[in-house]
C-alpha cells in the first residue's frame, strides 16, 4: 500500500484503512486496507462469503465500519451523497424498478441525481439493449436486467464505479463488452473501477490491480502483472512413453513437481519448474528427454493465470 | 434544496408505473361511479314517488350540483385515496430496501433528504390524485345539475358563491389528513423489514383507530385519523356532503376546520422526523 496522498497527487478514489466489520456470525471484514487509484481497474476476488459485498457497502458508506476509516473521492464514505452522480453503482443485483421501462429506469436515475436528460441510446446500443428500451424491467431476463443496471451505473460518466458481479448471467461475448466498457471508463476518463467477479479470465483481461479477499482479510493485493509473475512457471509436455518421461522429469533438478493431466483426450505432463526462468529450464528439460530417447511431441510454457493465482493463494491460506 | 431531486424522482416513479397510474385514477373513478349511482337511485325514488302520486319531491330543497360534488369528494373515492396514500407511503422506503435499490437513492442524496423527498413526493402524488378526484366529481356532478344557489320555498338558503367557499374550506381542511396518511405510511415503511410488514404496520393501526375513534372521547381530537375520510363522520371531507346541501345542523363548528388542518400537519411532521431518525440508524 502506498502512503498518504501528497498535495500534487489526487486522493485515491477509495481508501480503506484497517476496516473491520463484524456480524453476529463472525468477522465479515478484519483489518482491511484497500486503495483504489483513479484511472485503474481493481479486481476484487474471493470465494463466496469472503466479504466482498460488505467491503463495497463500507466503501459506499452504506455500512459503518466497526473499526478503521473509509474515504471515497477524498471525503468520508458516510458523506457519499455529497458526491452524488460521481459514483456509479451495481450492487445487490440489478435493483431496477420492475414497473418502469428500461428507458424510464435510466431516466429515473438521471432525475434522482438532479441532472438534465442524458442520451442513453449509445450506451444501450453498445450493451445490446436498444430494442428493449420500451420494455418493462420486470419482463427482462436476469442478463438483460444486469446490463440495464450496468448502463445505469455508467450513464452519468461517474468518477468511481463500484460493480458487484456486473457480468453475472451474461454470455461470454456480452460479458466481454460489459467489462470493456468498464475498462474504457478507467482508461479514457480516468475513472476508478472496483469490480468483483467470479469470472476470473475476463477479470484478468481488464484488471490493473487485484485484491484477493478471504474470510474478511486481504490475502493478496497489488499490480496484477506483478502478482501473476510470482506464480511458479510451468510447462506442458506431450511425450512418449509418458510414464518414462514422468519418472525422468520427477527426478530432474530443474523440476519442482510433475503431474499428469489430460487435455482434449491427450495425455500431458504438467511440469512446475523450480526456477523462474521458464525458457532456459524448458530447453534443459527438452534436452534431457531427448537424451533419454523419449519422443517429445510438444513442449509449451504455461501462461500464469488469475485462476491459478486464485487457486494457489487460497490453497495456501489458513482453513 | 437537496430533497427536490428525490421528490421529482419519486413523482416520476409513481406517475410512470402502471400501478401508480391506477392509484391516481381509482379515487376519481370511484367518485364518478358513486355520483352516478346516487343519481340513478334519486331518479328511481322520484319516479316511484311520482307513480304513487306523492308530492314529496317538491317539498325538499332543489338539488344543486354541490351535493353530488361533495358526495364524490368525500365518499368512496376519498376513502380509497386515504388507503392509497397510506400504502404508497408504506411502500416508499421499504420496497427500495427489499429490491436492493435503496443504495441508488442514498448515493444520490443524504438519508434525511431521501426520506423527506420520498414523503413529499408521495404527498404531491396524493394531491394529484385528489385533484383528479375533485375535477371528476365536479364534471360528473354538473352533468345533471347546475352549480347554483340552494333555494327552499323561494328562499335562498345559500348562494353559489357561499357553497363554493364551503367546498373549498372543506377540501382545504380535509387535505392535511390525507397527506398525514402518506407520512404515517412512510414512518411504517422506515420501521418495517419488508413490504408486507410495512403494509400491515400501516393499515392495521390505521383501520382499528378509524373504526374505534368514536370511542376514544376527546383523545380522538388529537388523532389525524379522526380527520381522515375513512369511516370517520368528523372528517371535513365526509361532512362536506351535508354542508354543501346547507342542512341546518351541519355548519362547521368553532375551530373545527383549524383543528382538522393543524392536528394532521403536526402529526405528519412528527412521522417524518421519526422516519428520518429510523432511516439514519438503519443499514441500507
Amino acid at each position: 500500500m502506498s502512503g498518504a496522498p501528497t498535495a500534487t497527487m489526487p486522493a485515491p478514489a477509495i481508501e480503506l484503512r484497517g476496516v473491520a466489520k463484524a456480524w453476529r456470525g463472525g468477522a465479515a471484514l478484519d483489518g482491511v486496507d484497500l486503495l483504489v487509484p483513479r484511472g485503474k481497474v481493481v479486481g476484487l476476488v474471493g470465494p463466496s462469503g469472503a466479504g466482498k459485498t460488505t467491503l463495497m457497502r463500507v466503501a459506499l458508506g452504506l455500512l459503518a465500519p466497526d473499526r478503521g476509516s473509509a474515504r471515497v473521492l477524498g471525503a468520508p464514505a458516510a458523506a457519499i451523497a455529497r458526491h452524488s452522480c460521481r459514483v456509479g453503482l451495481l450492487l445487490d443485483g440489478a435493483a431496477l424498478e420492475a414497473g418502469l421501462t428500461v428507458a424510464d429506469n435510466l431516466a429515473l436515475h438521471v432525475v434522482r441525481h438532479g441532472r438534465k436528460p442524458v442520451d442513453a441510446k449509445p450506451l444501450l446500443q453498445r450493451l445490446g439493449l436498444a430494442r428493449l428500451a420500451g420494455r418493462r424491467a420486470g419482463r427482462l431476463s436476469q442478463g438483460e436486467a444486469i446490463r440495464v443496471a450496468l448502463a445505469r451505473a455508467l450513464l452519468l460518466e461517474p468518477d468511481l464505479l463500484i460493480l458487484d458481479e456486473p457480468v453475472a448471467h451474461l454470455d461470454p461475448a456480452l460479458a466481454a463488452t460489459a467489462l470493456d466498457l468498464c475498462a474504457e471508463a478507467a482508461r479514457q476518463r480516468g475513472a476508478a473501477v472496483l469490480l468483483s467477479s467470479h469470472q476470473l479470465a475476463e477479470l484478468e483481461r481488464i484488471a490493473d490491480r487485484l485484491v484477493l479477499l478471504h474470510r474478511g482479510k486481504v490475502l493478496l493485493e497489488g499490480e496484477l502483472a506483478s502478482l501473476l509473475a510470482t506464480i511458479q512457471p510451468a510447462v506442458r509436455i506431450a511425450a512418449r512413453p509418458i510414464e518414462k518421461a514422468q519418472a525422468l522429469l520427477a527426478g530432474h533438478r530443474a523440476v519442482r513437481n510433475v503431474a499428469p493431466l489430460r487435455v482434449d483426450g491427450v495425455a500431458l505432463l504438467r511440469v512446475e519448474l523450480a526456477s523462474a526462468t521458464a525458457g532456459h529450464a524448458a530447453a534443459e528439460l527438452n534436452g534431457a528427454l531427448h537424451a533419454a530417447s523419449i519422443a517429445v511431441d510438444s513442449l509449451a510454457p504455461e501462461r500464469p493465470t488469475l485462476e491459478e493465482l486464485f487457486r494457489r493463494t487460497l490453497a495456501g491460506a489458513a482453513p | 434544496m437537496s430533497f427536490v431531486a428525490i421528490l421529482r424522482a419519486e413523482l416520476f416513479r409513481l406517475t410512470r408505473t402502471r400501478a401508480g397510474r391506477v392509484g391516481l385514477a381509482v379515487p376519481a373513478l370511484l367518485a364518478a361511479a358513486q355520483i352516478g349511482v346516487a343519481e340513478l337511485m334519486e331518479q328511481l325514488t322520484t319516479a316511484r314517488a311520482a307513480a304513487s302520486g306523492a308530492g314529496a319531491a317538491s317539498e325538499t330543497p332543489s338539488e344543486t350540483a354541490f351535493g353530488p360534488l361533495a358526495d364524490g369528494v368525500g365518499g368512496l373515492g376519498a376513502m380509497a385515496l386515504a388507503m392509497i396514500a397510506l400504502l404508497t407511503g408504506a411502500f416508499a422506503v421499504v420496497r427500495e430496501r427489499d429490491q436492493g435499490s435503496l443504495p441508488q437513492w442514498l448515493l444520490a442524496r443524504s438519508r434525511g433528504a431521501v426520506v423527506l423527498g420520498k414523503a413529499l413526493g408521495t404527498c404531491v402524488y396524493v394531491l394529484l390524485s385528489f385533484a383528479a378526484l375533485l375535477a371528476t366529481s365536479m364534471a360528473v356532478a354538473a352533468l345533471r345539475h347546475d352549480y347554483s344557489a340552494i333555494v327552499d320555498d323561494g328562499y335562498e338558503m345559500a348562494s353559489a358563491g357561499e357553497l363554493w367557499l364551503e367546498v373549498a374550506r372543506g377540501c382545504a381542511a380535509g387535505l392535511p389528513a390525507l397527506l398525514c396518511c402518506a407520512c404515517f405510511g412512510v414512518l411504517a415503511s422506515s420501521l418495517a423489514a419488508s413490504v408486507g410488514a410495512a403494509a400491515i404496520a400501516a393499515i392495521v393501526p390505521f383501520t382499528l383507530l378509524a373504526l374505534f375513534q368514536s370511542t376514544l372521547g376527546s383523545a380522538a381530537d388529537r388523532l389525524f385519523i379522526t380527520y381522515a375520510p375513512f369511516f370517520s363522520e368528523r372528517a371535513p371531507l365526509a361532512r362536506l356532503g351535508k354542508v354543501a346541501r346547507a342542512f341546518s345542523d351541519t355548519h362547521w363548528e368553532q375551530g373545527e376546520l383549524l383543528r382538522a388542518a393543524l392536528v394532521p400537519t403536526i402529526e405528519a411532521a412528527a412521522c417524518l422526523a421519526l422516519a428520518w431518525l429510523v432511516t439514519r440508524r438503519r443499514p441500507a
